[in-house]
C-alpha cells in the first residue's frame, strides 16, 4: 500500500494546476460551509440564550395544571414561597440558582386627571399589562440576559420597591418614557396599576416607571417587571408566587434535573423545561439545522462533482501510463486503488485546508462581532460565530469519504483498459 | 279611464282603512323601541338610590360578596360606594358620560376604568352596573317568541363602544317587566345569561326585578348575582358629588 500512497502524491504534484483547481473547489466549498456553519450556530446560540437566560429560563416550576390553565386565571394556581420548597430545588445536583415569580395582568393609567380637571380626561392614558412580579436579585442570577435588555433607567432595586420596568414600546405612548424626569416626580402622579386581586375585587397600587427594557427578539411589548413583595401585597397574596424559574449550569442536564425535582416536589407541582413551555422555539432552531444540512448537502455534491471530472481527466491524460504499467504487470487492483488513493488525497486535503481558512475567518468574525436586529425587535445582538469539534470532524470525514466514493468510477475505468489499446492511445 | 275613476275613491277609502287599522293595531300593540324604553326605565331609573348586594360565584365555588350603593342623576351621572367586604371597602366608583373611574381609598386617587372590564370580578361588567342605556346604545327589533306570554327582543349594537355586539331580551307581555337576557359577543358566541327575578314595588308605582342572575357562559361555574335590597327613584343629589374631587368624601 505506502508505495502505491507515495506514487498518488507524486502523481498529483505532476499536475499541478489541475490538483490546484480541483482542490480549490473542494477548498472555497469547505471553507463558506464552515463559516456558514459558524453563523447559523451563533443565531442558534442566540435564539437560544434569549430563551433560556432571559425569558424562560431552563426549568420551570407551577402547581399542576398551572400551564395547561394558565389563560384562565393563573392566580387561582398560586402557591407559597417557602425556604424549604426553594432549598428542595436548590439542592439538586446541577441547579445553579432559582427566581421566585408572579405571573399577574391588570391595566396601567398615566395623567389622571388630578383635580375637577375633567376638561383634561383626553390626556389620561390606560393599557393593558401582564407583569412578571420578581425579587430583583435573584431574578438577576436565573435571567441575567434580561438585564442587558435594560436599555434605559434601571431595574428597582428591591423587592419591595414601587416601581416598574416596562418594555419601551408601551412607555412612549403612556408617556413615561423619560425615566429620569420620573424619578423626580411626587408619587401623586406615579402610573396606577389596577389588578383584580386572586378574589377578583379590583385592587391598585401606584408604581413609578423607572426602567425601560427593549427587546433583542420580537417579545410581548406587554410585559413589564414589577417589584414581587410589592405586587403580593397588591393582589393581598402575602408569600404567594405563580412560579420558579431555574437555572442549571448547563441546559443539557434539563430533562435529568426535571426528573429529579419531580420526584423531590410530588405531584402537586409540575416541572418543565423550556423546550416544553415554548415548543416553537426547539423547532425553530431545528428547522434552522435542517436547512443548513440541506444547503450543506448541495455543496458537498457540487464540491464531488468537481472531484469527480478532475479524475476522469487524470485518467484520460495518463492512458498510455496506465498501459505501461499494466504492461509491466501492475495489478487492475492496484490501478484501481491508487486512483481513489489520489482522490481521496483531494478531498482530504482539501477539506483541511478549506476547514482551517473558514474556521480562521469565524474567528475573525467572532472577534469582530456581527451586529444583527431582528424584525420588531429595538435592540441589536451582537452574533458571534463558532464552531463545534463535531461540525469539523464530521466536514471532514464526509468530504474524504465522499471523494473516495467517487474516485471509485473513473479508477474503475482506468483498471479496466486493455494494455495493448492504451498503450496505442495518443 | 273615466269609466274606472269612479272606482278610486272606495279603494282610496279602503287602503287608507286598511291603514289606518294597521297602524292603529300598531299603536295599540307594542314596539321593540317601546319595549326597549319600558327597560331603561325600569332596570335603570332617570334618578335613584339604592343598595344591593352582589354574590359572585367562581369556577371553585367560593363565593364573595360585596354590599354596595348605587347613587344615578339622569343619564349622565352615576355613583357606587363600597361597603364590603374589608378589601373594597371605601372604593368608590363614579361614571360621568362616557368615562368611568374607581377611587382607590389607598391611593386616594381615582382611576380610569373600561366599559368592559369585569365589575369587581363578578360576571357584570362596568356597564352592565354603571350605563343601563340600552336605547341609547342598541338598535332594537321585535323578533318571534317561541313563549306565547312573553316578547323577545334583539338588540344589535349602534357603535363598537358598547360592551356586547346583540342582546337578546325576553319580557313579559302581560306587565313588560325583564325576565331573561342573552348577551353575545362580535363573533356572535353567547358570552352570559341572564335572568330576572323576585319583583317587587320598590317605591309607589315603580316595579322592578329585585334579583338579577348573570351566569357566564364561557366559564359556565361562574355566575353573579345582583339584589336590589332598596330603591328609591326620583330622588335629587346635587351635581357636585359626580365630581371626581367629591370622590372619597
Amino acid at each position: 500500500m505506502s508505495p502505491l500512497v507515495f506514487m498518488s502524491a507524486r502523481n498529483l504534484a505532476r499536475n499541478r494546476r489541475r490538483t490546484l483547481l480541483a482542490m480549490g473547489a473542494v477548498v472555497v466549498g469547505l471553507c463558506a460551509l464552515t463559516v456558514l456553519r459558524g453563523f447559523v450556530n451563533s443565531v442558534q446560540q442566540a435564539q437560544l440564550n434569549t430563551t433560556l437566560l432571559g425569558t424562560t429560563g431552563m426549568l420551570q416550576i407551577h402547581r399542576s395544571g398551572y400551564l395547561k390553565n394558565v389563560l384562565s386565571n393563573p392566580l387561582d394556581l398560586a402557591f407559597e414561597d417557602s425556604p424549604e420548597l426553594r432549598n428542595k430545588i436548590l439542592s439538586a445536583a446541577h441547579v445553579r440558582a432559582l427566581a421566585p415569580r408572579l405571573q399577574f395582568s391588570g391595566s396601567i393609567s398615566v395623567n389622571e386627571p388630578m383635580a375637577s380637571d375633567l376638561a383634561n380626561v383626553g390626556d389620561a392614558k390606560t393599557t393593558f399589562l401582564t407583569a412578571n412580579a420578581v425579587d430583583p436579585e435573584l431574578d438577576r442570577q436565573t435571567l441575567p440576559q434580561q438585564y442587558e435588555w435594560l436599555i434605559e433607567g434601571m431595574m428597582f432595586p428591591r423587592a419591595d420597591s414601587l416601581a416598574l420596568v416596562v418594555h419601551r414600546d408601551i412607555a412612549g405612548p403612556l408617556g413615561v418614557e423619560n425615566v429620569a424626569a420620573n424619578l423626580q416626580q411626587p408619587s401623586e402622579t406615579w402610573p396606577v396599576v389596577l389588578a383584580p386581586d386572586r378574589d377578583g375585587s379590583l385592587s391598585g397600587e401606584a408604581f413609578n416607571v423607572i426602567g425601560l427594557l427593549g427587546s433583542a427578539v420580537p417579545t410581548d411589548k406587554r410585559l413589564a417587571l414589577a417589584p414581587l413583595k410589592s405586587v403580593q401585597k397588591l393582589l393581598k397574596m402575602d408569600d404567594q408566587i405563580t412560579e420558579y424559574v431555574v437555572r442549571l449550569d448547563d441546559v443539557v442536564h434539563a430533562a435529568e434535573v426535571q426528573k429529579e425535582l419531580e420526584q423531590r416536589l410530588g405531584s402537586d407541582f409540575e416541572v418543565s423545561r423550556w423546550d416544553e413551555i415554548l415548543p416553537f422555539i426547539k423547532d425553530l432552531i431545528g428547522n434552522l439545522t435542517n436547512i443548513f444540512d440541506i444547503i450543506s448537502g448541495v455543496f458537498l455534491l457540487v464540491v464531488m462533482l468537481g472531484i469527480i471530472n478532475s479524475m476522469f481527466m487524470n485518467v484520460l491524460e495518463r492512458v498510455r501510463e496506465i498501459g505501461t504499467m499494466m504492461a509491466i504487470g501492475v495489478k487492475q487492483g492496484s490501478i484501481l486503488s491508487l486512483f481513489v488513493v489520489e482522490g481521496v488525497f483531494l478531498g482530504a486535503l482539501g477539506a483541511l485546508v478549506g476547514l482551517l481558512l473558514g474556521a480562521g475567518i469565524v474567528q475573525l468574525m467572532s472577534l469582530i462581532g456581527i451586529p444583527i436586529s431582528a424584525p420588531g425587535s429595538s435592540l441589536k445582538f451582537i452574533l458571534r460565530p463558532f464552531l463545534t469539534l463535531d461540525f469539523v470532524v464530521t466536514a471532514f470525514s464526509f468530504t474524504t469519504f465522499g471523494a473516495a466514493l467517487v474516485s471509485v468510477w473513473p479508477a474503475w475505468r482506468a483498471s479496466r483498459l486493455r494494455p495493448v489499446e492504451a498503450l496505442s492511445a495518443i | 279611464m273615466r269609466f274606472s275613476q269612479s272606482y278610486i275613491f272606495p279603494i282610496l277609502a279602503t287602503m287608507v282603512g286598511v291603514a289606518a287599522f294597521f297602524s292603529s293595531s300598531q299603536a295599540a300593540e307594542i314596539t321593540a323601541e317601546s319595549l326597549l324604553e319600558k327597560y331603561d326605565s325600569v332596570m335603570g331609573p332617570e334618578s335613584f338610590d339604592s343598595t344591593a348586594r352582589m354574590t359572585a360565584t367562581r369556577e371553585d365555588g367560593t363565593k364573595r360578596v360585596y354590599e354596595m350603593r348605587f347613587v344615578k342623576k339622569g343619564t349622565e351621572k352615576f355613583r357606587i360606594w363600597f361597603k364590603g367586604p374589608a378589601a373594597v371597602s371605601g372604593q368608590e366608583v363614579l361614571r360621568v358620560g362616557e368615562n368611568s373611574w374607581v377611587y382607590l381609598p389607598n391611593l386616594k386617587r381615582a382611576t380610569r376604568i373600561a366599559n368592559r372590564d369585569s365589575f369587581q370580578g363578578g360576571d357584570f361588567n362596568n356597564a352592565d352596573v354603571l350605563r343601563v342605556n340600552y336605547k341609547a346604545d342598541y338598535n332594537a327589533a321585535l323578533a318571534a317568541s317561541e313563549k306565547p306570554d312573553l316578547w323577545l327582543i334583539e338588540l344589535k349594537a349602534k357603535n363598537s363602544s358598547t360592551s356586547y355586539d346583540a342582546i337578546k331580551l325576553w319580557m313579559r307581555k302581560s306587565d313588560s317587566m325583564p325576565v331573561r337576557g342573552e348577551y353575545y359577543g362580535t363573533s356572535g358566541k353567547i358570552l352570559r345569561s341572564a335572568e330576572f327575578s323576585e319583583y317587587k314595588e320598590f317605591s309607589k308605582g315603580y316595579r322592578r326585578p329585585a334579583k338579577v342572575l348573570m351566569k357566564n357562559e364561557l366559564i359556565k361555574e361562574r355566575s353573579t348575582e345582583l339584589l336590589t335590597q332598596s330603591m328609591k327613584v326620583e330622588v335629587s343629589f346635587p351635581d357636585q358629588r359626580f365630581t371626581l374631587p367629591d370622590l372619597g368624601k
